[in-house]
């Protein structure tokens, strides 16, 4: 192989690495973004109307235990964080600002609207999340006769530990028994756009022996969960 | 052997391989927002009529074996035509091609890496399918050939999943918009079938041209049957593309394919199937054109040519200010460009050609 082949081929591999690091470099920072430790998983959307703004968003998310505390327990904690915006994207911007993470909500199972602000009309937040590529057009849809947030809040499982678990598991009662639909957001948009279908979604609320003040008709006598009632 | 002759098999999976590449992106919603329910019967139309193309397109080659549109054309208008048609050609699949790199590379970028720029994930394509073309000649078609089941697969799979979520009563009313929206304006869908450019490059470059019929005629079903399943699938799921999703409409029905707990999120299954073709789609395309240069140039090789081409389809991915001028391109103005050039301007060279051939044979015999 004489000079000018060798030559040649040095300068094939330096742009053969020059290009790998290039790339490399471009890529890290959609990694680094998306990377677990970077990101704060939405399980379930509450929205309510705001006193200041349009709108308060509630944000529930999962506090994994870190895998330092072992595998044994599987228990998990929910933080539950609102915010008052004119927007739900305005919402997720301010709360990204609040957490220092980045939120994600392809886990969010459950989007909650409280009943006063579903009667005003829904359409324009349906629109916005299923245009969000993140949001799974699987994710329940529930018209709480409370707040939004108080239903986040109040609603946690008995004999599950995830809440995301239980969130993905409880509209699928459904397929057993006749007093739960499983209304997800994608056929909730369907029936929006659709001149001929209508909505629906599931009627939440709470009952509580604290708190009275919610009532639902045709309630369950059994629950798997503590205090609400669909 | 020849090692630069194409077998039937990957011979339609070049035209097939471009009626995917556009079907992964915006055309079965084109084709749902023109037709509207209509849309499954119009492509039955619309397939009857472009097999009576494919036919034509055979029939009018019968009479040039083993030429191309390009050798058709130095015979029917000289140097002069041959240099047209071979730079309208070179510029159709560099810039078709290009600007749906660039929706591809976006619509990747909003999903998977949205701290990147754009720039990247295209240069990403680009390093592929340059690295593909200073493979040998049959390298990329045989890959091409070797990656189709699997995209053919994946849409049955997608159909198949998604049954649970169809209402079959979306396809209803059968005539859309009316029988002169769906029988005459729908004649527009004939665009689907772009990969029929394809056709007017193969007769030199296949081992048995004698199978240059069967070509024609299965390219074109295969390809039918997977816009049928893919038309079928969104038609059936969702109330038409009009109002959401600015992003693949495929990629939309893929994220509904859930079994149980544990087998859920396959879209970013589906997206590796699809970047694979894309691959190879700009493998053909830019080895079609290079080929077409090669041709009107008279140059011997063609490997020195790979990095020019590669270099000037990356400066058109990024010509599009945004992503609402390129999705322009793709919607508007590459249908046009497919009616015209493809199916009109290249389908009346042949027939010319073939009408002058006769009348050369008719003065010989007299």
């Amino acid at each position: 192989m004489n000079i000018p082949q060798i030559l040649k081929k040095i300068v094939i591999y330096i742009f053969i690495l020059f290009m790998i690091i290039l790339l490399i470099a471009s890529f890290s920072s959609s990694y680094a973004s998306l990377n677990i430790d970077n990101l704060a998983f939405v399980v379930a959307l509450g929205i309510d109307t705001g006193q200041t703004h349009q709108l308060k968003v509630t944000f529930q998310f999962t506090n994994l235990p870190s895998s330092m505390e072992g595998s044994s327990s599987k228990e998990s904690q929910t933080v539950n964080n609102t915010v008052e915006a004119p927007s739900i994207n305005t919402a997720i911007q301010l709360m990204n600002a609040y957490l220092g993470k980045k939120l994600n909500l392809s886990h969010c199972k459950l989007i909650i609207f409280s009943e006063e602000i579903a009667s005003q009309g829904v359409s324009e937040y349906i629109y916005t999340l299923m245009n969000d590529s993140q949001v799974r057009p699987s994710s329940n849809i529930i018209v709480s006769k409370c707040d939004a947030k108080t239903y986040i809040e109040e609603s946690f499982p008995s004999l599950e530990e995830l809440s995301s678990q239980y969130y993905e598991i409880f509209a699928q009662s459904d397929q057993y028994t006749g007093l739960v639909v499983n209304s997800t957001i994608g056929d909730f948009f369907n029936g929006l756009i659709c001149d001929e279908c209508s909505s629906y979604a599931i009627l939440g609320g709470l009952n509580s022996s604290q708190d009275a003040d919610f009532t639902i008709e045709g309630k369950r006598d059994s629950e798997n969960i503590r205090f609400s009632r669909f | 052997m020849n090692q630069t002759k194409l077998s039937s098999l990957e011979a339609i999976s070049l035209v097939l391989t471009i009626t995917i590449a556009h079907t992964v992106l915006s055309l079965p919603r084109i084709l749902l927002n023109s037709t509207k329910s209509a849309t499954l019967l119009n492509l039955l139309y619309v397939t009857g009529i472009v097999i009576l193309l494919a036919w034509l397109i055979y029939y009018c080659f019968k009479k040039f074996p083993g030429q191309d549109i390009l050798d058709v054309s130095h015979f029917l208008g000289g140097n002069i035509l041959k240099n047209i048609v071979g730079s309208l050609f070179i510029l159709y699949f560099v810039v078709s091609s290009s600007i749906l790199l660039r929706n591809f590379s976006q619509s990747i970028q909003v999903i998977y890496f949205p701290m990147t720029n754009v720039t990247f994930v295209i240069l990403f394509f680009i390093i592929a399918m340059t690295i593909v073309n200073y493979l040998s000649f049959h390298a990329s078609f045989k890959a091409t050939s070797f990656i189709m089941p699997f995209a053919i697969i994946s849409v049955l799979f997608l159909f198949l999943a998604n049954i649970d979520n169809f209402s079959f009563s979306r396809m209803f009313p059968l005539l859309g918009d009316g029988i002169i929206d769906t029988f005459i304006t729908g004649i527009g869908n004939v665009s689907a079938f772009c990969g029929i450019s394809v056709l007017y490059f193969l007769p030199p470059l296949l081992k048995k041209p004698e199978n240059y019929k069967k070509i024609c005629i299965a390219s074109i079903i295969i390809s039918a049957i997977y816009l049928f399943l893919c038309v079928a699938t969104l038609l059936f799921m969702f109330e038409f593309f009009i109002s959401n999703d600015e992003l693949m409409p495929l990629y939309s029905a893929t994220r509904y394919i859930e079994f149980g707990s544990f087998v859920q999120r396959l879209e970013s299954v589906f997206l590796l199937v699809w970047m694979i073709v894309f691959v190879c789609y700009l493998g053909i395309t830019s080895k079609i054109s290079i080929l077409c240069f090669k041709k009107i140039t008279k140059i011997k090789y063609h490997k020195p040519l790979v990095l020019p081409f590669s270099l000037f389809m990356f400066a058109i991915t990024l010509l599009p200010k945004n992503y609402a001028e390129s999705i322009f391109f793709e919607n508007t103005i590459f249908r046009y460009c497919v009616w015209f050039f493809i199916f009109a301007f290249c389908i009346g060279i042949l027939l010319i050609a073939n009408w002058k051939m006769r009348t050369n044979k008719k003065e010989e015999i007299s």
